[in-house]
């Protein structure tokens, strides 16, 4: 009898639950301001997409909270990831995280106030197939054949040893005794562009969607040969308006020391990379609160509207799922020790 | 072209754009007045450009950008400190000439140089646009290093007659500038225990605010330079009709303007070495080629302030060709520029001297129109502003400390940069006192990252290989022809100087003496006193002062050479150079010490800096100081206990009520004015993020 109170009980506070949860949420954000915060200074690409976000959420979250975009610049990311972490867990704080942070975590870095066990991911904001393709500059080489033949390595620009997701196909390359040599300390991705066009490196990520915006000329004057590729094949109609033979993909190139796991490592922090800008909530937000968050994301990243004024803003946007990206983070930590090593020194420790 | 140019006229003469201006002018003379207030501001400007159309945000963010440069010098050259990092030479030489009540005519020359810096700058870009990218493709990071280089070596022409000190300084500089999270070797260096604060190294805001604002709020009350009241309508007079001189003085060297202004334009083209080298690099110059400036400049020399002023306008249209061209930002601004460009749509690139040619123009028709309605504005407010000048150093010093100290708040929302300010304004207080060029550590920490970054690339990409490249030799034979030159010019100004003192002491004396104040005349030195147990007691501070500065530099080199063997390759290259450059000059001022020659002070115009102002009773000074530096810390205490909104305008009407004699009135006024910028310009405006207080007495958000 004492059980059958009890049960009658847990099932009157269910039914009532429902209904009131989801006006609770309602209650939650309307006339609430939703601080989105951003561990970058004003401009660049997180800041940018964070700025378009808080313009489009309003209308995909109940009660269409204000949102003010904050920016807590510091330690790579760092410092607004604390501040996330610090936050109260009640759905009022949002913003994007870092995966270099992640990356560094995974590869074995203990990052002070950050673990990758903590995050609730949202999903991620910027997913697309993108075409990865390196091209060497014709002047030096014109296949790959003929860069194994130098007898030396060819230059590369990158930032720094095991950033981002556009020079790691070179770092990959370099770190399986390929003809690569990375060269670090450039800024930004426009910065390693522009050594490349003024001949100071000879190999370079011939991204589709910036190079002819950027160096029309290197394109007109078929200086690129297009050599290999990674994670989406390059489209025919850039690999004719670039002139030369097929690429391989990577891991087909000739003459390179590669195992399985150094395939597994590299494809998966290629998929980890691609959840770039990915959004979190901070450390134990209820999970009703996650959910309502979750659809607001990504009804909110398929607003045609928000897509529209990405594209203009230059950024192809699309949804990445929380899912897709636990995957990924299972996989690295399931790595055998070799590939674990491997991956340890793609992204720039244990050299 | 010159369809793109007629369509850009009369595009931004349209109402959009035109209201625009309007309305954001306000807010961009005030952003300048602030220390630190004018990126900020551009973010709010930011947050709108969503919605606005992408001709009148680029107006908006250009002229807030052109706008706030002319109002910068205004704090550097009253209060002494820089508003941003380019114009921090402006400080050398402004503020000097504002102690000695010439605030109007820096003011004046400032705002003339300023129009003709902008102008300049916007002329040259509108011409070299077609051939920008051909010039930019010539020189590679092996150029991009020297030019740095360039910039760095500023100082050992800066710190001329105080050359082993400023040697050391920038070394010093470099290897403070080093500590935190170095990307080429993926580890934290030399952080002292405090990885996680020191992660991104010190920041630029706490370092200037320490050495440069601290210390000058300090020296302040420390030397009291009251202005007699009977002399105030007076010297407003002497300010309205200074001004006038100001523009005549910048008129008497329209050829150094001009040639500072395509200083600037020049560095500013340079991706990735931009504003924060331009002015230095045109200062430098200035003080080789100039006749007499080795001995005036830093004392308060009208010239210091046309050469740092022009580069510092002129820069902004050089720094908006890489922007634009290449998408690569040459200064925090332009990357706020280049957010708003791909926010309303339009590609960085080619495309910008094609198909969005017109809007190019507008961007240089926007500095210049900027620049030639600001002026004529701020040249009728000058008068007003020297006003400042003559407010008693125990009511201007808190002022200055709480603004300078709110803008390092802001800038980073970390406690631990109030530590660091208090750190560094010990240090800079001791530099200022014992006669060590600050300069130097500035500009080397604002340089270091460019100058380590290109430095490995060079090497990396061409080894020794880069000492041969023609560009390179070029740049090189450039700078050794303007050091001889220098020497030259330095040694004809010293023969030159040595003959009029030899004939005129007299009238040297009293060139010297500061208008308006009541402090007896002739340089700190020979203002101490003339009691004998004044002076050993004087003696032995300056030995004890000069060994508390070497043990902290030389403790400094010690610990991050030792540190350095743990670091990856990448790490090391640059922090060792600085160590080993640095240690043979440490040495040398160790050995002059030893021999006893420690108390032997630098002149003023030698460290750039215009030392502190003794009297006869190091007793009260050091209990000034204690007041004043107290106050300093109880206020950083009581920021992290009660939080910002309530320590500083308590604390500021407290200090106000019982040193300032401000009266319950006016210190309640300035306590609220406080209050309301908090609230009304950083939290409301900005969305500033404060540190959490101890107490957490004032909400977040």
């Amino acid at each position: 009898m004492r059980y059958a109170r009890c049960a009658i009980a847990v099932w009157f506070v269910l039914l009532l639950a429902g209904p009131v949860g989801a006006q609770d949420m309602e209650k939650r954000f309307e006339g609430k301001t939703v601080n989105l915060v951003v561990g970058t200074s004003a401009g660049g690409g997180y800041d940018i997409i964070s700025r378009l976000f808080a313009k489009y959420a309003p209308r995909h979250l109940p009660g269409s909270p204000r949102f003010i975009v904050r920016n807590v610049p510091g330690g790579a990311g760092l410092k607004g990831t604390q501040y996330m972490n610090r936050s109260k867990p009640d759905g009022l704080t949002v913003g994007p995280h870092f995966t270099s942070l992640v990356m560094k975590e995974l590869a074995g870095v203990d990052v002070p106030g950050f673990d990758v066990k903590d995050l609730i991911i949202l999903g991620a904001p910027t997913l697309v197939d993108d075409n990865y393709l390196i091209c060497v500059d014709r002047k030096v080489a014109k296949s790959w054949e003929d860069m194994r033949k130098m007898g030396r390595p060819l230059r590369m620009a990158s930032q720094r040893p095991g950033i981002g997701r556009v020079p790691m196909g070179g770092e990959f390359v370099q770190l399986v005794g390929g003809p690569i040599k990375l060269i670090y300390g450039y800024k930004s991705t426009g910065e390693e562009l522009a050594a490349f066009a003024r001949g100071e490196t000879e190999v370079v990520t011939c991204l589709e969607r910036r190079l002819p915006r950027m160096y029309p000329e290197l394109v007109e004057d078929k200086r690129l040969v297009p050599i290999y590729w990674w994670n989406a094949p390059a489209s025919d109609e850039w690999l004719a308006r670039l002139g030369g033979g097929k690429p391989y993909h990577v891991f087909d190139l000739p003459g390179l020391k590669l195992t399985d796991s150094r395939k597994v490592a590299f494809q998966t922090a290629v998929n980890i990379h691609q959840h770039l800008r990915a959004f979190m909530l901070p450390p134990r937000t209820p999970r009703p609160i996650v959910d309502v968050w979750r659809k607001a994301f990504k009804a909110t990243i398929e607003d045609p509207e928000f897509v529209e004024a990405a594209k203009v803003a230059n950024y192809d946007v699309g949804y990445g799922s929380p899912e897709q990206y636990e995957k990924q983070l299972a996989t690295i930590q399931d790595l055998p020790p070799d590939g674990a090593l491997f991956f340890q020194k793609l992204m720039g420790e244990k050299r | 072209m010159l369809e793109a140019s007629v369509d850009a006229l009369f595009h931004l003469f349209s109402p959009g754009p035109l209201l625009a201006m309007l309305l954001v002018l306000p807010v961009a003379l005030f952003s300048g007045l602030m220390p630190g207030g004018g990126l900020p501001v551009s973010v709010v400007v930011l947050s709108l450009a969503v919605h606005l159309d992408p001709l009148v945000a680029i107006t908006i963010v250009v002229f807030h950008m052109a706008a706030s440069d002319i109002t910068e010098p205004i704090p550097a050259i009253l209060f002494g400190v820089p508003g941003s990092r380019s114009s921090q030479a402006t400080v050398l030489d402004g503020y000097p000439m504002a102690q000695q009540g010439l605030a109007g005519v820096a003011l004046g020359a400032s705002y003339t140089t300023t129009i003709v810096g902008g102008v300049v700058g916007a002329a040259a870009l509108l011409l070299s646009l077609p051939v920008s990218r051909q010039i930019l493709e010539w020189f590679g990071s092996a150029e991009f290093f020297l030019l740095t280089l360039m910039g760095v070596l500023a100082v050992a022409v800066v710190s001329a007659g105080a050359f082993v000190k400023g040697i050391l300084t920038a070394a010093f500089g470099i290897a403070i500038a080093m500590v935190g999270y170095a990307d080429l070797g993926g580890n934290v260096r030399a952080a002292m225990g405090f990885d996680f604060y020191l992660w991104d190294g010190f920041g630029l805001v706490p370092v200037v605010v320490g050495l440069f604002a601290l210390p000058e709020a300090i020296a302040l009350v420390v030397g009291d330079t009251t202005i007699a009241r009977e002399r105030l309508d007076t010297l407003l007079r002497e300010a309205k009709s200074d001004v006038w001189r100001g523009m005549w003085e910048a008129w008497r060297h329209k050829w150094l303007m001009v040639r500072s202004s395509l200083i600037g334009v020049f560095v500013g083209i340079m991706p990735g070495v931009g504003g924060s080298a331009a002015h230095w690099i045109a200062y430098a110059q200035a003080r080789q080629t100039e006749k007499g400036a080795t001995e005036t400049f830093g004392k308060g020399d009208v010239r210091g302030v046309i050469a740092s002023d022009a580069a510092n306008n002129s820069v902004d249209g050089g720094v908006l060709i890489p922007t634009v061209v290449f998408g690569i930002p040459g200064s925090g601004g332009m990357a706020i520029v280049l957010a708003i460009l791909v926010l309303t749509g339009i590609s960085p690139g080619p495309g910008m001297l094609t198909r969005h040619l017109d809007l190019t123009v507008s961007m240089v028709y926007t500095i210049a129109f900027a620049n030639l309605i600001v002026v004529p504005i701020m040249l009728a407010f000058a008068p007003t502003l020297c006003r400042i000048a003559v407010i008693p150093p125990n009511v201007l010093a808190p002022v200055v400390v709480g603004i300078v100290s709110l803008a390092a708040l802001a800038a980073s929302s970390s406690l631990g940069d109030l530590a660091a300010v208090l750190a560094f304004g010990l240090l800079g207080v001791f530099m200022k006192r014992y006669g060590w060029p600050r300069p130097p550590i500035l500009i080397a920490v604002a340089l270091a990252d460019i100058l380590e970054r290109f430095l490995w690339i060079s090497v990396s990409n061409y080894g020794f290989g880069m000492l041969l490249r023609p560009q390179f030799l070029a740049i090189l034979g450039f700078m050794i022809l303007v050091t001889l030159f220098s020497l030259r010019a330095q040694r004809g100004a010293k023969r030159a100087m040595r003959s009029m003192t030899e004939g005129g002491e007299d009238e040297a004396e009293e060139a010297r003496v500061p208008a308006g104040r009541d402090h007896p005349p002739g340089p700190p030195a020979s203002r101490e006193a003339d009691g004998r147990e004044a002076g050993k007691r004087r003696l032995s501070l300056e030995v004890a002062g000069e060994a508390f500065l070497l043990l902290v530099v030389g403790a400094f080199f010690a610990y991050m050479f030792i540190d350095s063997f743990g670091w990856p390759e990448g790490a090391t290259l640059m922090p060792r150079i600085a160590v080993i450059v640095g240690t043979p000059f440490w040495l040398v001022r160790v050995a002059t010490l030893l021999r006893g020659r420690g108390e032997k002070r630098p002149e003023e115009g030698d460290i750039m800096d215009t030392g502190f102002i003794l009297g006869d009773d190091p007793r009260t000074e050091g209990l000034r100081f204690a007041r004043i530096f107290g106050f300093t810390a109880l206020l950083y205490a009581g920021i992290w206990i009660f939080g910002v909104h309530v320590a500083l305008p308590c604390m500021l009407f407290l200090y106000l009520m019982y040193y300032g004699r401000a009266g319950w009135l006016g210190s309640a006024g300035v306590s609220l004015a406080f209050l309301l910028l908090i609230v009304g310009f950083y939290d409301w405006g900005l969305h500033i993020v404060w540190p959490e207080s101890l107490l957490g007495l004032w909400p977040q958000g």
